[in-house]
């Protein structure tokens, strides 16, 4: 079987799902075999800025270079994919978005002069054409290893679309907003983490990122008013939304 | 004349650059590219049940320790004392963060160096044997966090007051069956380290620091043992701010912290090992003394000793809490925290070292200021000084020198993504 040559890039994010797919190897050596990694700086010291089969992004634009860099990326590349939340949605440092940057740079550092950063952070999908999208913070593991092993043999995944509550039902989890009056993000966000929060009686705080084909502005708003009663405030519950689906909280104008 | 190179087999994006001037290194730049995402902001604002969250994905290794950072300072703030089964719980979830952290750096990070191997898959085709033990101990360490703490990074099961859940007893008991193979396994690969010929043992001088209460290894506690010119001493943690100071070389390009008197220190496992030896296990000692390793170490890269040996003494914590490890019937959390104004602080041993957290509530329960000081930013400063001091009366040959540039760099196991602090300055200009 023809390898299949595989580049991984870092923009703005933790590196957890880049450890993630590292996992994925050391679980899956197999992959080794299946893969010719060009560039990834983590993992080796040889790198090279070329034509690949797959590009996998990890984390969000927050400057112009950032740009640069993804449409050069996306040129070079016959499959792009954005890993995990912040290459998808924007991710944690979304919170920041409705502030003016250069207020927040003052806020951190001594001389904000010398950061470079825009107003906005941007999801990979609001600036190139992304092939396959994939959510979690951080992205599982064993599902990013699964899509691997499916484009090397020239498949491709096939999205399941539902929401939380879903995997709670499946795994035998009592609902936490039934059960305790928690307040619980499940019905709009997507499923895909086997609901771990609320396997550990928490309420699901949204990491995966809210569900973008049948959540409208509407729906926001009466979880926002659902939320609220069970003692979730308006704020609380957007800042949610803000850190883990920025790019949804965007394009739905909420 | 500037050589720069990008940092590789690192967590994170940075470069070191050598500046140069009539054949000779007079200056040493570790770069961090890494894009700012501004955390104390992001935490303005918030809730304090709401920080752990969010300072959790500051790094995507080291997770917990953030989390555990911020818990343990508004639960002292507040005075809560959380049972003592919640305290293990959490403690063994930091422990199985510190295997999964060690393993990906000590071994697929930066075991290549010791073999002339450029990575991971090099090594793996060279020792087949070697990648599987190191292998099943970090799968281990992922099974353990899932069952402990939910997930392998940005874990869900801690929280100010306690925890959400406690694990089930049956999935307890699996891990603890796998206990002994996990434990062999990880005794070829620490052979294999420990027996290590080319580890530099000429001794520099190091300065360290590390998070100790005087009567367990280091780990969480309110004091910071200091080794500053052949003197020790015990600081209270409140002081921390006032013993080290934050500075920015006009060559440098990020806010660096030494020692009020202006000397690097260093934090990490090395420094642990030196101040804690004596409260590591009598299995753990046993393993070291076996092949001949002894405190102190005194050479950056003899880390990687420290880190073997910490990995195999809390997998021994592990073992060992699995073993006693009962589903307890209390509440596993107190329900109502409710912050009042004031300054919670707490410091927690990172893998990679002392990780200070200080927040400053307002009168609505709300935080108004924050100061993380992640160890990378600590241990830059030594980072810059060890590779000049290796390198300054060298031949410069310009490809080796590099190299060793970032084998120091790479020793420290920086971790760049948490260097939240580093700020991107334009260098001075040198004469060529």
């Amino acid at each position: 079987m023809k390898r299949i040559t595989v580049g991984v890039f870092k923009l703005t994010s933790c590196s957890g799902c880049i450890n993630e797919l590292i996992y994925a190897l050391v679980k899956h050596p197999e992959l080794l075999k299946l893969i010719d990694v060009k560039y990834f700086t983590e993992l080796q010291d040889v790198n090279a800025l070329t034509e690949i089969d797959v590009a996998i992004i990890e984390g969000s634009s927050i400057r112009s270079e950032h740009e640069e860099i993804l449409k050069k990326i996306r040129e070079l590349s016959k499959v792009l994919v954005s890993m995990g939340t912040c290459a998808t949605l924007g991710g944690v440092q979304s919170l920041r978005i409705g502030v003016d940057v250069n207020e927040v740079k003052k806020y951190v550092y001594p001389n904000p002069e010398y950061v470079d950063a825009y107003n906005d952070v941007k999801a990979v999908s609001e600036l190139i054409q992304v092939d396959l999208s994939l959510r979690g913070c951080p992205v599982n593991g064993d599902a990013l290893a699964s899509i691997i092993k499916k484009i090397v043999i020239g498949g491709w995944p096939v999205e399941v679309y539902e929401s939380l509550c879903a995997d709670c039902k499946r795994a035998g989890i009592e609902c936490v907003v039934v059960t305790k009056g928690t307040p619980c993000l499940g019905p709009i966000v997507s499923a895909g983490c086997g609901a771990l929060c609320p396997s550990f009686g928490r309420g699901c705080y949204g990491c995966y990122g809210i569900k973008d084909k049948d959540i409208d502005s509407g729906k926001i708003f009466e979880m926002e008013k659902a939320l609220e009663r069970l003692g979730l405030s308006r704020d609380d519950f957007y800042s949610l939304l803000k850190g883990y689906s920025m790019k949804l909280v965007k394009s739905l104008k909420i | 004349m500037r050589v720069s190179a990008i940092l590789t087999r690192v967590e994170g994006e940075g470069e070191v650059q050598l500046i140069i001037k009539d054949g000779s290194l007079i200056g040493v730049n570790v770069k961090i590219t890494e894009p700012p995402r501004f955390f104390e902001y992001l935490v303005k604002g918030r809730r304090a049940i709401d920080v752990p969250d969010i300072v959790s994905r500051i790094c995507g290794i080291c997770g917990v320790s953030y989390i555990l950072t911020a818990v343990r300072a508004f639960e002292k703030g507040l005075g809560i004392t959380p049972s003592e089964e919640v305290e293990k719980l959490r403690l063994a979830i930091l422990g199985a963060e510190r295997v999964k952290s060690h393993i990906l750096h000590a071994y697929y990070l930066h075991l290549p160096d010791f073999f002339n191997a450029s990575s991971l898959p090099e090594l793996v085709d060279r020792n087949p044997l070697l990648f599987n033990s190191a292998s099943r101990t970090l799968l281990w360490s992922r099974k353990a966090m899932e069952v402990l703490g939910g997930r392998f990074h940005n874990v869900v099961n801690i929280r100010v007051g306690g925890v959400y859940g406690f694990p089930k007893l049956d999935k307890a008991v699996k891990l603890l069956k796998e206990m002994p193979e996990v434990l062999k396994s990880f005794k070829y690969m620490a052979d294999v380290v420990l027996s290590l010929e080319n580890i530099p043992m000429d001794e520099q001088d190091l300065k360290l620091m590390a998070v100790y209460d005087g009567s367990t290894y280091p780990c969480i506690a309110d004091n910071i043992y200091v080794s500053h010119s052949s003197e020790e001493k015990l600081v209270p943690l409140g002081d921390f701010e006032k013993i080290v100071r934050c500075e920015q070389a006009d060559y440098s390009n990020a806010l660096r912290y030494k020692l009020i008197d202006g000397l690097e220190y260093v934090v990490g496992p090395l420094a642990r090992f030196n101040v804690g030896y004596r409260h590591l296990s009598s299995e753990s000692k046993e393993l070291l003394n076996s092949y001949g390793w002894r405190p102190p170490l005194k050479n950056i890269f003899q880390s990687i000793i420290a880190r073997v040996v910490e990995t195999y003494d809390t997998l021994i914590y592990l073992r060992d809490f699995l073993e006693n490890y009962r589903e307890p019937s209390t509440s596993p959390t107190c329900e109502r925290i409710e912050p009042t104004p004031g300054t919670y602080i707490a410091a927690t041993e990172a893998p990679r070292g002392i990780l200070y957290h200080r927040y400053e509530v307002d009168d609505l329960g709300r935080i108004k200021y924050s100061n993380i000081v992640t160890p990378t930013a600590q241990n830059q400063a030594s980072m810059e000084a060890i590779i000049m001091r290796m390198l300054k009366d060298a031949a410069l040959n310009m490809e080796r020198a590099v190299e060793t540039a970032k084998r120091v760099i790479r020793a420290f196991d920086p971790c760049i993504s948490c260097s939240v602090h580093s700020i991107k300055v334009e260098s001075r200009s040198v004469d060529a």
